[in-house]
């Protein structure tokens, strides 16, 4: 046997896998990219003068800011800086997701269907598969790192140069690269693709909180994750390269691992093999809403964590508000419009920032009515459909966790906000005033929901539409105000419709009118539901 | 003596230009295993979704019990199994929790069979259904159909996936169900199957059926293979009404012969002194390829 033999047809594999994913690469690519040049331009419009720049550094300071992005790494700041600083986390976390479904697609999902197995018996090396996949993988970050680079250089921005671009260029070539490794290793290590791509967000999650941890407290604790490694590099300030050999080195030893351990194990095994489940279902498991719970159980967790995270995190800016808010024509921009009219300043912030949270949240409440459109897609919806199941009680059960989830979720964000400034405020918001902001936007949520149900009713390919009004409400609401976009045209969204409670008075007829029309979207589209056929394919 | 169970007719159905159904007539008895063949895309998965309600004829008027397929769907599917054949399951649940499922959604099935089918069909409930290949798969929707307490089983090309002894248990149920007086409709190309377990079957083509009856009938329409080895030489056999495809080899000649024209031609061999001879009936692949055939 020739040592050799163990990579032939590495390099055909690389090109097909290329072809194969060649629109899913585009796609990401365009994606990525546009994410970080798109948000180059944006910083000197948050902060016009160097004046605002410098208060704004005071700003990033807030140990919440440091946790959740990075450290101000250098002084003087500039808008390179920070970038750096707000952006870095963001395009690791994104990258992280592309190159985990990338490798476990090849590297788990292909063997579960079979695919490797057609594959192997054609004369290719035993190791050829991963190889060609980390090369796929390795060219697709490369593309990326190079077309951010010379995108953010075309930005024109002020301090964003060569050298700091190609620094970023470079954290992201390495992040991407470490991610690959990581996945490659879990997908030796699992055996489905569930469990490895699961567990690499798993390992994501924890390396975010690690850099959390190290940008706080710096030191070696730093050197840990790469979320706070990556500041060593300095980007648009001291444009250091050596920390690159380090990741690089990281990458190298997990792959090489990865592949050593893919050699060892056999066709469809793994090395923790899967789990013996239950031979009988639970009592719970009895009827549609039991399923339609069991299946959006753990998603609708860890949603309510999220929100209750993200609560908590927009709390804590609360003890630094003066600075944040007076340092930033930005935020003030949000806020001046309810402070001329008379609102306490905080008290405008806290119901401009829920109802931002408040959009957010829509979107798991729309994923659980989704998933019945996904279920059809995947084909599997007839074996509900041939038992004695009427699609309205099985649509109504997913409505019905979708709305209580809504209220799930508004409560958690308000309690995370309330809990974290009880903390960091002098003179904490009541409760009361918190859950209020939240809740009074339910119906705009529901509304967003019976869209959705009205979509899956009539026109289930063009289901993503709704996203198209949530993304377009998103951008009205969170940039309409600094953008001096006419009053109107927020008002003129579900969300904006509502009253902006506690500091504004509760109006009924805006909520009565909102929460019925909600309740004849979910009505018509589940009666269009009940009455369609199921659509294969 | 037989009651109605489905009982379809002129069924059409339209996917944009390509008609898919083109008038659909069928009906299925209690009692009978009832064979629906056909090769891929003649219309047998399209003419079940129609019977399951999951999509809406065109045009045509289909019954199960006696109720309405689209608008009494909840109530008929209370006494329907149905497997499909290309099951596909949820990655997170197990074998064992799916059948669970499928068996109350239905409302009501017999446990200690539903364990007894576990057993015979060799099955493993405890691994999640991600890990299960395509003849798992299928055993999830067999043993949930079979254990189930079903007046009609629709089983959409059912055994595609499972060996030579798992399909010995399959045809095991069938006979089961079948001696309980309960209907089966069986969709398959494999028609050794459908010859080993219906008593009617019919023929769909391009969306149209193009022939009905038990298989006896069938082959009646058909011919039989004779071989036949006489003492003196027969003469002119091609020539005789009804005889096809002579061939000699040595000793024997071997033809087919319209089941009609059987009677004149064994006088006219008999004359010839037979000293050994052999006459089959069509197999349901003679039958299926002379429906089919190159020449169409």
């Amino acid at each position: 046997m020739k040592i050799s033999g163990k990579y032939t047809g590495t390099l055909a594999l690389c090109k097909f896998a290329l072809r194969r994913d060649r629109v899913w690469l585009a796609l990401w690519t365009i994606g990525i990219v546009s994410l970080v040049v798109a948000c180059g331009p944006l910083f000197p419009e948050i902060a016009k003068t160097p004046a605002e720049l410098a208060s704004f550094s005071e700003t990033m300071k807030n140990p919440a800011m440091i946790a959740m992005t990075g450290p101000v790494y250098a002084e003087p700041y500039t808008y390179g800086i920070l970038y750096a600083q707000m952006m870095t986390a963001w395009i690791l976390i994104v990258l992280g997701v592309m190159n985990f479904f990338l490798v476990s697609r090849h590297l788990r999902k292909d063997e579960e269907e079979g695919l490797i197995e057609v594959m192997r018996s054609l004369p290719i090396g035993r190791s050829s598969i991963v190889l060609g996949t980390a090369i796929e993988t390795l060219l697709a970050n490369l593309a990326i790192a190079l077309l951010s680079t010379v995108g953010l250089v075309l930005t024109g921005v002020e301090s964003i140069d060569l050298a700091g671009s190609l620094v970023l260029g470079g954290i992201i070539f390495c992040g991407g690269l470490i991610f690959t490794a990581i996945a490659m290793l879990f997908s030796q290590i699992f055996m489905t693709s569930r469990g490895a791509t699961g567990f690499s967000f798993a390992v994501l999650g924890v390396l975010y909180a690690l850099g959390a941890m190290g940008n706080i407290e710096g030191g070696a604790m730093a050197n840990i994750s790469l979320f706070s490694f990556v500041f060593k590099t300095s980007p648009f300030s001291g444009n250091y390269i050596w920390p690159f050999f380090i990741l690089l080195g990281e990458a190298v030893v997990i792959g090489f691992i990865a592949v050593l351990l893919n050699a060892r194990r056999d066709l469809g095994a793994g090395f923790i093999p899967q789990r013996n489940g239950r031979a009988h279902a639970k009592a719970s498991l009895s009827s549609p809403l039991g399923f339609a719970l069991r299946q959006t159980r753990t998603s609708n967790i860890a949603w309510i964590l999220i929100m209750l995270v993200v609560g908590i995190m927009y709390g804590s800016i609360f003890g630094d508000f003066e600075n944040f808010v007076e340092s930033s024509d930005f935020f003030k921009a949000m806020i001046m419009a309810d402070v001329d009219a008379g609102a306490n300043a905080m008290l405008s912030f806290m119901t401009y920032i829920t109802l931002i949270m408040s959009v957010i949240a829509a979107i798991p409440v729309i994923n659980v009515v989704y998933r019945i459109r996904g279920e059809e897609k995947r084909n599997r919806i007839e074996q509900i459909y041939s038992k004695a199941v009427a699609k309205r009680s099985f649509l109504l059960s997913y409505v019905g966790i979708a709305l209580v989830l809504s209220v799930l979720l508004q409560a958690a964000e308000g309690l995370g906000l309330w809990m974290s400034t009880k903390v960091v405020m002098s003179e904490p918001f009541a409760l009361s005033e918190v859950l209020a902001a939240g809740f009074i936007k339910l119906p705009a949520i529901w509304l967003i929901a019976g869209l959705g149900v009205l979509l899956l009713g009539l026109l289930p390919r063009l289901t993503s539409l709704v996203w198209l009004y949530l993304g377009t409400s998103f951008f009205l609401l969170y940039l309409g105000r600094v953008m001096d976009i006419p009053k109107a045209f927020m008002d003129g969204t579900a969300f904006g419709a509502l009253p902006d409670c506690p500091i504004e008075n509760f109006a009924p007829l805006p909520v009565a009118l909102v929460t019925v029309m909600a309740a004849a979207l979910l009505a018509a589209g589940t009666i269009f539901y009940s009455k369609r056929e199921i659509s294969y394919r | 003596m037989s009651d109605t169970i489905i009982k379809a007719t002129g069924l059409v159905k339209n996917f944009g230009k390509t008609k898919a159904l083109d008038g659909v007539d069928l009906a299925v008895n209690a009692g009978e295993v009832f064979g629906f063949i056909g090769p891929n895309g003649a219309g047998k998965s399209t003419t079940i979704r129609i019977l399951l309600g999951a999509i809406r004829a065109n045009a045509g008027n289909a019954a199960i019990f006696g109720k309405d397929v689209w608008n009494d769907a909840v109530e008929i599917h209370k006494r329907i199994a149905y497997v499909p054949g290309d099951v596909n399951l949820w990655d997170n649940l197990t074998g064992g929790e799916i059948i669970d499922l499928f068996i109350r959604l239905r409302r009501g099935g017999d446990k200690k069979y539903k364990e007894e089918l576990i057993e015979k069909f060799d099955f493993d409930p405890t691994k999640k259904a991600g890990t299960y290949s395509k003849g798992n798969r299928q055993k999830v929707a067999l043993v949930s159909a079979f254990a189930s307490d079903a007046d009609l089983y629709i089983l959409d090309e059912p055994t595609s996936g499972l060996d030579p002894l798992m399909e010995l248990v399959f045809q095991e149920c069938v006979h089961k169900v079948k001696r309980e007086g309960k209907a089966v409709l069986l969709s398959s190309h494999i028609l050794s199957e459908v010859e080993k377990l219906c008593d009617r079957l019919t023929i769909i083509r391009n969306g149209k059926i193009i022939d009905t009856g038990t298989l006896k009938e069938l082959r009646h329409l058909s011919r039989n293979n004779v071989t036949v080895e006489t003492k003196n030489a027969i003469e002119g056999i091609e020539k005789l009404e009804g005889v096809f495809d002579v061939a000699n080899s040595g000793d024997e000649v071997s033809f087919k012969v319209d089941a009609e024209a059987t009677g004149s031609v064994m006088k006219r061999l008999a004359d010839a002194d037979i000293s050994h001879i052999t006459v089959s009936p069509p197999t349901l692949e003679e039958l299926f390829i002379s429906h089919y055939g190159v020449k169409q």
